[in-house]
């Protein structure tokens, strides 16, 4: 159609004369393009916006012409429909929706998750969910600590003592040793390491409680100076009235740590499917013992109801941080330098918590590790990935005969750029020099080398394709 | 430059009212689009050239999933600016 039946049947549809329809047509292109001329666009209402866009100048190498071409800036109009439009012409391919060919392969998945796991997110609200319970479960815990122990009697103290005297006991013997650096700790998490090397999360959990047992020792007002004398004083200063509290602050923090624990687990098993049930229900056993022992260490330096109030403020605010120090101190020699800085990024809003502060530390430290699994796992993933990879190179061997002359050029920058280009693409290319009669020195292109001439075959046909090129050819040297 | 202001730059050099102008120009709008989905291309002079063209269909990924699809064809209309559209005066 047209310049004439195009103006013919726009006439004929609004009613109107042809030589009107045809200056208004006029005017219209001519104001189009002095627009675009000028560097303005031109926003037409449900039709579609003309806007002008200049090219770069750039330089290409040209292999059919044998040197580098410049290609001048450029000035076009790039023209994009309204959405309208667009519908109205795709009309006949309107119902077509993108189908699945083949579902990803596990491999596939895996990689997918390294670069954005969706699961990250619910997790990290699981966690949320959890610490809003936990600060429920620690205000009605202390409302009722102050209640209850105004209103207990003494009775339980003495069964206490002895279940409480034991675990001091185990404690000093324990922590005698960990005081000076937490090397123990250490130790442990590494032998668990070995033997089980997909579980991080069994070591954290375990190191949990010490952590808060450690905040608790530094809040004493007794042994402030240290966590060695803080453990003598707790030793002796065992007093009949403080079980009594113990009964319930025990029960609540036992409880809390429990659940941590637990829910821990479960988060780590839905991560690891490979862990076998038998290994799990040691590191609930591990969690109990632990636990209990923190309920002890607490209990002492809460001889008033006050203190109980105030002690979390005042470890707020310092004991957080040797925590953890303790805590990196022990990361940097579990895990590599990528993860150091995640975790200090994640553990760094601990020491800004109010009130419920053991608990969030806490919780805080298990998204930290969720982070952490969720972070080891990828990297050893890309490794394996990446040695795969390097296997699957190409089979061309330096042995063999057969090359395949691709170009050749009398100036060596060319002859390399080409090279480099096949490399790139995944080509055995090298040059050679050769003194040609007549032509001077001259660069040839070459692939290779090939063991048997069907392989080299292969590679001729993928590049005449590639290159668009008809003279090249498989050759012996 | 709107749509609007087009329309008053051409209704001075015309000397036709703008709601006369406006109402040609939806009506050459218009036929251009119909004129392209008939017949698949529509050329002027010293303008350019539009087309309906098609984007055959293709392999793909979905990124989210990692599944390998099949994105269907697909008909987009195109303006092609002529040589001459910016060499005139």
């Amino acid at each position: 159609m047209d310049r004439k039946e195009f103006l013919e049947k726009v006439s004929s549809k609004i009613g109107a004369d042809v030589k009107e329809v045809e200056q208004v047509f006029q005017r219209f292109i001519d104001a189009v393009t002095t627009a675009l001329r000028d560097g303005e666009k031109v926003n037409l209402s449900n039709f579609g916006t003309f806007s002008p866009k200049i090219t770069k100048a750039t330089k290409k190498f040209s292999a059919l012409l044998n040197r580098e071409i410049e290609i001048p800036e450029k000035f076009t109009i790039s023209f994009s429909p309204a959405s309208k439009v667009a519908e109205d012409i795709n009309i006949k391919y309107k119902d077509e929706k993108p189908s699945v060919i083949k579902e990803a392969t596990e491999r596939e998945i895996e990689k997918k998750v390294t670069i954005m796991p969706p699961e990250k997110e619910e997790e990290v609200s699981k966690v949320d969910k959890f610490m809003e319970e936990i600060s429920k479960f620690e205000k009605e815990g202390s409302e009722e600590k102050v209640e209850e122990v105004s209103e207990e009697d003494v009775s339980l103290s003495a069964e206490l003592l002895e279940v409480l005297k034991e675990v001091e006991e185990k404690l000093q013997e324990k922590e005698s040793v960990e005081l000076q650096p937490s090397t123990s700790e250490i130790k442990e998490t590494k032998e668990e390491k070995e033997e089980v090397s997909q579980m991080p999360e069994m070591n954290l959990n375990q190191e949990k409680p010490k952590f808060t047992f450690g905040e608790d020792l530094t809040s004493q007002p007794v042994g402030s100076g240290g966590y060695q004398q803080s453990f003598s004083t707790s030793g002796g200063g065992l007093s009949p009235s403080s079980p009594s509290k113990e009964g319930s602050g025990a029960l609540w923090l036992t409880l809390i740590i429990l659940l941590i624990g637990i829910i821990g687990v479960g988060i780590y098993w839905a991560f690891s499917s490979d862990v076998t049930e038998t290994k799990k229900e040691p590191v609930v056993e591990m969690k109990k013992e632990t636990t209990s022992p923190v309920v002890v260490e607490k209990q002492p330096p809460t001889s008033a109801k006050k203190q109980i109030i105030i002690a979390p403020e005042e470890y707020s605010s310092i004991p957080p941080d040797t925590s953890i120090k303790q805590k990196t101190s022990l990361l940097v020699e579990e895990t590599s330098p990528e993860k150091k800085e995640m975790k200090k990024e994640v553990v760094s809003p601990t020491p800004e918590t109010k009130g419920t502060r053991q608990k969030e530390t806490i919780s805080s430290k298990q998204e930290t590790r969720t982070a952490i699994t969720e972070k080891v796992k990828p990297i050893k993933r890309k490794r394996v990935a990446t040695v795969e990879r390097v296997m699957k190179k190409p089979a061309v061997t330096s042995q063999g005969d057969y090359f395949i002359q691709v170009n050749s050029y009398s100036e060596k920058r060319f002859a390399d750029a080409f090279a480099r280009e096949l490399r790139n693409k995944g080509y055995r290319a090298f040059v050679e020099a050769n003194d040609v009669s007549g032509f001077g020195k001259m660069y040839r292109v070459k692939v290779g080398f090939y063991l048997d001439e069907d392989s080299a075959s292969k590679d001729y046909h993928n590049l005449r394709l590639l290159l668009k090129k008809e003279d090249i050819f498989v050759d012996r040297r | 430059m709107n749509k609007s202001e087009l329309i008053a730059q051409v209704s001075k050099e015309t000397n036709l009212t703008q709601k006369r102008v406006g109402e040609i120009l939806d009506a050459i709008l218009e036929t251009i689009i119909e004129v392209v989905k008939e017949e698949g291309s529509l050329t002027f002079t010293n303008f350019g050239k539009f087309e309906k063209r098609l984007r055959k269909e293709r392999k793909g990924v979905n990124p989210k999933t990692g599944d390998l699809i099949l994105i269907p064809p697909k008909e987009v209309f195109i303006f092609k600016p002529s040589k001459n559209i910016f060499k005139a005066e």
